[in-house]
């Protein structure tokens, strides 16, 4: 399928501004990803509005906010999920690598290679352990079995689930405990070699170890992705993410390092959130 | 022995702290050692050396405090996690307490630096702070790799300091009896002895963390003051001693 990317001019990402505030991600990271005037709307109903955010080079980026500020639905519009909802739309523009993603003409399919999305809910497909990580690469790559037997364990080892499942490859996924689904699909989705990870509430449905052992995956992976993660759980965020952002009815109120948000929030509305005075 | 945290930087954080509250630890050891020299020997360079470097230990005792806070904000910890960034808080406590103690000996180095004492007294002098600075070094140790045995002797020890203190304290008043125009010099020798003595207790508030660390309880029974010094009256001859009823 072609791909129209290389006609598009990228726009230099260096530096950012989220409102009045100068993002001080490039400082620490170059920009992977920025959005600038971003609005997203469920038919006539506008869940983000203006959003300005940068997501720095290979760090975790958290985002925060109470139920329906709109952390998924923001999330979702960096690999265009919501394209298969005719009424749903973006206006603005998503920069990865300050190309424009959110251009009709930049391939969805090849996006998705570039971003890959986990979910909260686990979902491996019907099929084996092997299969589940094998699919998506035979859509895009014809590989020989020892090549794609080696993609397989490579993607496996990176979801630090290959020990647990290398002798029992031709299992059905369904078979794997909550976390170790998860882990799966976190392997299903590096399989493709992206360059971002979404995650959106990645340990919500996961017990106390399971969660802890996607937390040290997730600090292993920023060693070679962008990661960008939903969470409800604040201390989640203050454990895993470099930078957060804070969402409240479909805007970014405030951003900025971690430690900086959980420790001396700028807004008022930060605080209350984050304090549990409200959200 | 237990097993490391499944996310590593749980463990890398609290090792963190283990090893920074050491190096604390150091400095403010050697602040106090440096007090007592500067104090016995009129060294006036020294004591203004650890009245200037006391601000480090300040900054110190900030720091780790908020590394500990941040480990709290983020890891909730529980059982003996809870525990060791607990004993964290008091330790980085009483260690910043110890480099008060020996900024205030360094101060009254200055104010006595004009002054011969009494040999005997400086050697008693040097021996307490010895034994204080022996026993924060043992607390430290036996905090960095828990051992109980070990912090229960450092508790033991302090029993000879409080002794050992106490016969100071009523030398020294002996003394200011004997030669009232001494007054003034001898009243700092007593507070910098007893600041001496504090040390020894914050060191064994340490050992006793550690105690805590190493087993899940904190020792048994009430530890032995035998500092009397407080007990001792206006009455009192080199000599001779009377202590009140």
């Amino acid at each position: 399928m072609n791909d129209i990317v290389s006609t598009m001019e990228p726009t230099p990402l260096s530096h950012v501004t989220v409102g009045d505030t100068a993002v001080n991600a490039s400082t620490e990271a170059p920009v992977k990803i920025a959005t600038r005037g971003l609005n997203f709307f469920y038919g006539s109903a506008q869940s983000l509005k203006n959003i300005q955010l940068t997501v720095a080079e290979k760090r975790v980026t958290a985002l925060i906010g109470p139920s329906g500020c709109g952390k998924s639905t923001l999330v979702r519009v960096f690999n265009r999920i919501y394209a298969i909802y005719p009424k749903q739309r973006a206006e603005g523009e998503v920069l990865l690598d300050g190309v424009n993603v959110l251009d009709p003409r930049f391939s969805i399919n090849r996006l998705r290679t570039k971003v890959g999305m986990v979910f909260q809910k686990p979902v491996p497909f019907p099929m084996s352990i092997y299969d589940n990580v094998a699919y998506a690469i035979r859509h895009y790559e014809r590989l020989s079995k020892t090549e794609m037997d080696a993609r397989v364990e490579c993607a496996l080892r990176s979801a630090a689930i290959w020990e647990e499942v290398k002798d029992k490859l031709n299992h059905s996924a369904l078979g794997l405990s909550g976390g170790q689904q998860q882990r799966l699909c976190i392997a299903r989705a590096v399989a493709l070699k992206p360059e971002v990870l979404l995650l959106d509430e990645p340990t919500s449905a996961l017990d106390p170890i399971s969660t802890a052992k996607v937390e040290q995956l997730i600090d292993d992976l920023k060693a070679h992705y962008t990661l960008l993660i939903v969470t409800h759980n604040m201390q989640q965020a203050a454990r895993v993410s470099d930078f957060t952002g804070f969402m409240f009815l479909g805007e970014l109120v405030e951003f900025g390092m971690t430690k900086n948000i959980f420790t001396k929030p700028t807004k008022k509305q930060t605080e209350d959130y984050i304090t549990g005075r409200f959200g | 022995m237990s097993h490391p945290h499944i996310v590593a930087a749980f463990d890398k954080e609290l090792q963190t702290l283990v090893a920074s509250i050491g190096a604390m630890g150091d400095f403010a050891g050697t602040q106090f050692v440096d007090a007592v020299h500067a104090l016995l020997h009129r060294e006036l360079e020294l004591s203004q050396r650890v009245v200037d470097q006391d601000r480090q230990l300040d900054a110190l005792r900030r720091d780790l405090s908020a590394a500990a806070a941040g480990v709290i904000a983020r890891r909730q910890p529980l059982a003996s996690d809870l525990d060791e960034i607990l004993a964290d808080f008091r330790i980085v406590e009483d260690l910043e307490r110890v480099g008060d103690l020996a900024k205030n000996i360094a101060k009254r180095a200055v104010a006595v630096a004009g002054h011969d004492f009494p040999e005997d007294i400086v050697a008693s002098l040097e021996q307490l702070a010895e034994m204080a600075s022996s026993q924060l070094k043992g607390a430290l140790a036996a905090y960095a790799v828990r051992d109980a045995g070990h912090a229960l002797a450092v508790r033991k020890q302090d029993e000879e300091i409080d002794r050992l203190h106490t016969s100071v304290f009523r030398n020294i008043v002996a003394r200011m009896n004997a030669d009232q125009t001494q007054v003034v010099p001898f009243v700092h020798l007593l507070f910098c002895a007893k600041n001496i003595e504090r040390v020894g207790d914050h060191a064994t508030h340490i050992a006793e963390a550690a105690y805590l660390l190493a087993t899940g309880y904190p020792p048994d029974g009430e530890r032995r003051r035998l500092d009397e010094s407080s007990n001792i009256t206006g009455d009192t001859f080199v000599g001779e001693f009377v202590l009140k009823p």
